[in-house]
């Protein structure tokens, strides 16, 4: 009798302990990262002019921080100079503590008028920049070489020297996301789904599984790319309420970049 | 007009210079001038073009590459560089300068940016000494990389790779296996002896390459290395490769910082194509996207993906091919109509796109238009993804035929994403439109 009373006290008090417990992820949680921890995407439409010249690329970067990019130069002027480039780019976006590098190969091939003659420039163009996170820029230098080439004239090839760069991000890009969990709890098992929506309005989704565990009242949490954005994962640490999602940890991978939190009272 | 130097802009701005400057030399008026002063427009020149030598390329470059600081005085580009009016770039463009000039003035305006400077300019000057010829610069950088600033530092061993020297190598290697600093310094660190020709530079990278196994900063020794001749760098990979412990992040890291050597690593890196990772196959396709000399290896490239089963190696398989000249559109063609992957199948209509442009053939062209500019449209309004509507944006504005001009016009004045608008209506403008 007494056997059977303590079984039910402890099945009571178990129970009521889940029904208590605000740690039993269940619903939608959105924590917003206001800059303390930064994801950029440097995908966009970059322009420039300079009396009459215009210069264009578009750059893409893909989940894995994987840069391509393709541009126009163009130029019509006075004296009969005409000109005519396109070009392709590529780098990668990386992460090493508290500094997001990046790199941007430019290849351009292209051709010009001069009084009637064409002229063939060619141009392999380097630029390692960072990330200004206070400006949203992008900082650094950039060097290759150039050469010309025209009928009659030869060829002749220069190196370009270290010169100072800075690029604006595209407006909406300021490093900041919203890191969106829906999971649900059955015992100590965790699954769901999850987003990262960055600054700009993209989306990435995950699938998510994980353990919970009562004695902590955390949840540990695996976020997995989905199949078009698998180059992004992360773990984290959480407690859930109806307060919301307080992450203790986090750590991941996305858009080239680490992502590392640790934080959560 | 003299905006912000941004590379594009300088490269572009030394082209039209010299296009300038070679029309000026054809001008009979112009041929024995000095004068800086445009000589008046004319119709009906037809003297035949002179000779433009390699003295005249030369002295345009760096003019054109440093526009920010063209013509200044010293005392100008030293008010350039305190004023804080100005904008970053302009004040960076003028601490290169002054570095570069190294006088006494200079020097005294440079280190009072270090004292009082905003973080970024302060590493730009840190970065600059490393050109500079005055004897107090090495002191003030071997200083400025131990310093608290990260930024600075950071920039300070930037500098110390532009000195190149044994003393400088032996900080940064210091640096490098320095547990106390952080990870962004030593990575910097790496990245920087990279660049260093010293013996003693690669000889750091070789050993970092063997003990440290913190992954950020491996990686980085291994992209430092890439940057030095695949020559002599060539028996570390391997072994590094070949290594048990080495994990496949690593190793990716390995391959795709082979794309970055001054010399060649294609054969090498097309042995990966076999690989039974397919990670590290995806990065040897990666690394030969972004060589600067890969090679004639289209049809290696072609083969491969003709047999690649995995859709991620196969979409930067179509970004290598993008880097090839001479691919004929008809040998992309099967590929592309086979490839089911939404991903890679941008990328592949991206290189069709490139292919057709060259060569105008007409099944090509027709199975675009009739096929591909619809599709690369849908992908650019339904995907919801920015980098896959602007990669399909891009595929549409290398085609340039006018289907894809009437996709991206229709792009351009569609209720979409802001970003997808603007870089349809910069493509047609490429192509002549508003």
């Amino acid at each position: 009798m007494i056997r059977k009373t303590i079984i039910a006290l402890v099945a009571v008090m178990a129970t009521l302990l889940s029904v208590a417990h605000a740690g039993l992820a269940s619903g939608s949680y959105t924590v917003e990262f206001d800059g303390n921890v930064t994801l950029w995407d440097l995908s966009g439409t970059y322009s420039e002019d300079i009396g009459g010249l215009t210069f264009d690329y578009t750059l893409s970067v893909d989940p894995a921080g994987k840069i391509t990019g393709y541009g126009s130069a163009n130029y019509a002027g006075s004296y009969g100079i005409g000109i005519d480039m396109t070009f392709n780019l590529n780098g990668t976006v990386s992460t090493a503590g508290s500094v997001t590098r990046v790199t941007l190969n430019m290849v351009m091939k292209g051709s010009g008028l001069v009084h009637g003659s064409t002229i063939n420039f060619s141009a392999s163009i380097k630029e390692n920049m960072e990330i200004d996170t206070d400006a949203s820029t992008l900082v650094g230098t950039t060097s290759g070489n150039i050469s010309l080439s025209a009928s009659g004239l030869g060829s002749f090839g220069e190196k370009i020297p270290p010169t100072d760069v800075t690029l604006d991000l595209p407006y909406d890009m300021d490093g900041t996301w919203d890191l969106t969990l829906t999971p649900a709890t059955r015992g100590s098992k965790v699954t769901g789904t999850g987003q990262i929506t960055l600054s700009n309005g993209s989306v990435f989704g995950f699938s998510i599984t994980g353990t919970y565990a009562v004695r902590t009242d955390l949840s540990k949490i695996a976020m997995k790319g989905l199949p078009t954005n698998k180059a992004m994962s992360a773990n984290i640490v959480a407690n859930f309420s109806k307060a919301g999602m307080n992450v203790k940890s986090l750590k991941g991978k996305a858009l080239g970049q680490t992502i590392t939190y640790t934080g959560g009272t | 007009m003299i905006v912000s130097p941004s590379l594009p802009r300088a490269v572009v701005g030394v082209v039209v210079v010299a296009c300038v400057a070679l029309l000026w030399t054809t001008r009979p008026s112009h041929r024995t001038s000095s004068s800086g002063d445009p000589p008046p427009p004319s119709g009906g020149n037809t003297a035949a073009p002179a000779p433009f030598g390699k003295g005249f390329l030369k002295s345009i470059v760096p003019k054109a590459s440093a526009p920010q600081t063209n013509d200044l005085s010293q005392s100008q580009l030293i008010a350039q560089l305190l004023d804080p009016k100005e904008s970053l770039t302009a004040r960076r463009a003028a601490a290169r300068a002054l570095a570069r000039s190294g006088a006494e003035d200079a020097m005294e305006a440079l280190e009072c940016v270090l004292r009082d400077g905003p973080a970024q300019l302060k590493a730009a000057v840190a970065e600059a000494l490393g050109e500079c010829p005055s004897p107090g610069a090495r002191p003030l950088l071997l200083a400025l990389a131990k310093g608290p600033d990260e930024t600075t530092a950071r920039g300070a061993m930037r500098g110390l790779a532009a000195l190149g020297d044994a003393a400088a190598s032996d900080m940064l290697a210091s640096s490098l296996f320095d547990e106390k600093k952080s990870t962004a310094l030593r990575t910097e660190a790496a990245l920087a002896l990279g660049s260093v020709r010293e013996p003693a530079a690669l000889d750091a990278l070789t050993r970092a390459v063997r003990e440290i196994r913190d992954e950020t900063i491996l990686n980085h020794v291994l992209d430092g290395l890439g940057h030095r001749p695949f020559a002599e760098t060539e028996a570390v990979f391997i072994e590094f490769l070949k290594r048990d412990d080495s994990t496949t992040a690593s190793r990716v890291a390995a391959i795709e910082a082979l794309g970055h050597v001054p010399d060649s690593a294609s054969t090498f890196i097309l042995g990966y194509g076999n690989d039974p990772n397919q990670e590290l196959r995806a990065a040897a396709a990666w690394a030969l996207t972004t060589a600067d000399n890969p090679g004639e290896i289209g049809p290696q490239l072609l083969g491969w993906l003709q047999q690649e089963s995995d859709s991620a190696v196969r979409l930067r398989l179509y970004q290598a091919l993008s880097h090839q000249d001479a691919i004929a559109s008809s040998a992309v063609l099967p590929s592309v109509q086979r490839e089911t992957d939404d991903e890679a199948r941008v990328a592949g209509l991206g290189l069709l796109a490139d292919t057709l442009r060259t060569d105008g053939n007409p099944d090509a062209s027709r199975y675009f238009d009739s096929t591909a500019v619809a599709e690369l449209k849908n992908t650019v309004l339904t995907s919801g993804r920015l980098d896959q509507s602007l990669a399909a944006i891009m595929a549409l504005d290398r085609a340039g035929t006018p289907a894809a001009l009437a996709a991206l016009n229709e792009i351009a004045q569609h209720p979409t994403d802001p970003p997808c608008r603007t870089a349809a209506q910069q493509a047609l403008k490429h192509h002549g439109g508003n």
